[in-house]
């Protein structure tokens, strides 16, 4: 059963177990309402409007519920805003989602004002949100695939800058394979890469513990040699704050990468080579973060191979490992620093039709 | 007198329900299951563990209209007053829709 059939011939058991849920003496504290996983800004996601009013009228009554803490809401356009009015929300997970416009006036600037948690997949989502109404975030975390919603993460960050404990920032947009990155070209029409200096001013998140950054290398060239000498001065310059950050604990950073193991063995080079890795190295260690205690690498790697068999996994991983363990001297003498290791094989295939993805 | 675990106060009986939680999720299930059924000194908590998050979610194959009516069917209310486990759910998750076009291959954060 298709979504729209779903969502019009059953709407009045969905809405009934809604109303049940919530009664005079109880409600639900979290709710997730998933309508299928759809890439941002295709126009795909479901129209509140397609949804009937009795359901609707349900849907409000749970977003509103003053009992409801946890609200996950997933590929809805048009949805309106009156809902946070009275809203007690603490954690809002907003994936693929669109607010209905004509809603925004309305809405005082005192709303939300129990939102301590903001997850934003991808960071437009939240257009028509009050800032004033994130003002006491605790934790902000934002996927960002283009200028607009970069921009909409500092505002969002400018907004909580006193409150701000636990970020994570995100950019995926440019770790494609070459079939995603047509897909991309269709759905998004244009792609970012990560910025490679840093355009807020960190130092005045007084009170961040932890950073989550997840950086996309854009290197078109991804021969073995280049997943070791990616862009790490770009990595190094969003980190380089232009003062000590000194409530920063923990550093958790996701690297995300690729290589080319089309035409021949994968190598990996010796650690004396890699000077970028002893920039972050030293960087990690010095005393723009003075109370950096913990630090988490992980590094992902897809691999695109011509034949299933191709590539030696279990020995790439150990020879990784044996790198990793070597080139960041310093955090591992000081910190404590965990590193992960995830490869992703991407079989690639020519045959008389053409490439198999 | 015989010792019985039912002279424990209820505060504590529940904190023994609650330890099952720690284990595997399939033998944490067995066990609430079992205590639901063995008086009603152990259903209450019993039934909080079992039926505090509901998920709804399209399965192929699967008759999920079935599936709905028969969670209103145990929901609904009696009279005006709650039975059944409408007041043990605390969290409900609605899943629906084909999952066909994601983009991304690196792992999302959770």
């Amino acid at each position: 059963m298709n979504l729209p059939t779903l969502l019009q011939d059953q709407d009045g058991v969905l809405s009934s177990i809604l109303n049940a849920l919530n009664g005079q003496d109880h409600g639900i504290r979290k709710f997730s309402l998933i309508l299928g996983s759809r890439p941002p800004n295709t126009s795909c996601a479901y129209k509140w409007d397609c949804i009937s009013p009795l359901l609707q009228n349900s849907l409000i009554s749970t977003f509103s519920s003053p009992q409801l803490k946890y609200l996950q809401v997933e590929s809805i356009s048009d949805l309106p805003l009156n809902w946070i009015q009275n809203s007690q929300l603490k954690h809002l997970h907003l994936t693929d989602i669109w607010f209905d416009v004509t809603s925004f006036e309305a809405l005082s600037q005192n709303c939300l004002q129990t939102l301590e948690c903001l997850q934003m997949t991808t960071a437009d989502s939240i257009k028509g949100i009050p800032m004033a109404a994130l003002a006491s975030l605790n934790i902000l975390s934002s996927i960002v695939l283009t200028k607009e919603q970069l921009a909409m993460t500092w505002e969002v960050m400018k907004t909580a800058e006193s409150s701000l404990e636990d970020l994570s920032i995100h950019f995926f947009g440019t770790f494609l394979t070459w079939g995603e990155r047509f897909l991309l070209l269709i759905f998004f029409l244009q792609e970012i890469p990560p910025p490679a200096t840093q355009e807020f001013d960190f130092t005045k998140l007084t009170n961040l513990k932890c950073f989550n950054l997840t950086y996309t290398l854009s290197d078109d060239n991804g021969s073995s040699a280049i997943i070791f000498h990616p862009n790490l001065s770009n990595i190094h310059g969003y980190l380089n704050f232009g003062a000590p950050l000194s409530s920063l604990d923990s550093v958790e950073l996701l690297i995300n990468s690729w290589i080319d193991g089309l035409n021949g063995d994968i190598t990996v080079p010796q650690v004396d080579e890699l000077s970028e890795w002893h920039l972050l190295d030293n960087l990690l260690t010095s005393n723009k973060f003075p109370s950096l205690r913990n630090v988490d690498l992980t590094y992902s790697i897809a691999v695109l191979v011509g034949d299933d068999g191709a590539f030696n996994e279990a020995g790439f991983k150990e020879e990784i490992n044996k790198f990793f363990a070597t080139a960041l001297p310093m955090l591992h003498a000081s910190k404590s620093i965990s590193f992960t290791l995830a490869t992703f094989i991407a079989c690639l295939k020519w045959d008389e039709v053409g490439v198999e993805l | 007198m015989a010792l019985s675990f039912l002279n424990l106060p209820p505060e504590i009986l529940d904190l023994f329900i609650d330890q099952l939680e720690t284990f595997c999720e399939q033998d944490a299930r067995a066990a609430f299951q079992s205590c639901n059924m063995v008086c009603k000194a152990l259903q209450g908590r019993a039934r909080h563990h079992l039926f505090k998050r509901i998920m709804l979610l399209t399965r192929k194959g699967k008759d999920f209209s079935r599936r709905m009516e028969n969670l209103l069917e145990i929901l609904k209310p009696v009279g005006g007053v709650l039975v059944g486990i409408a007041q043990y759910v605390v969290a409900l998750e609605i899943s629906i829709g084909q999952h066909t076009l994601l983009i991304t291959t690196v792992p999302l954060p959770g």
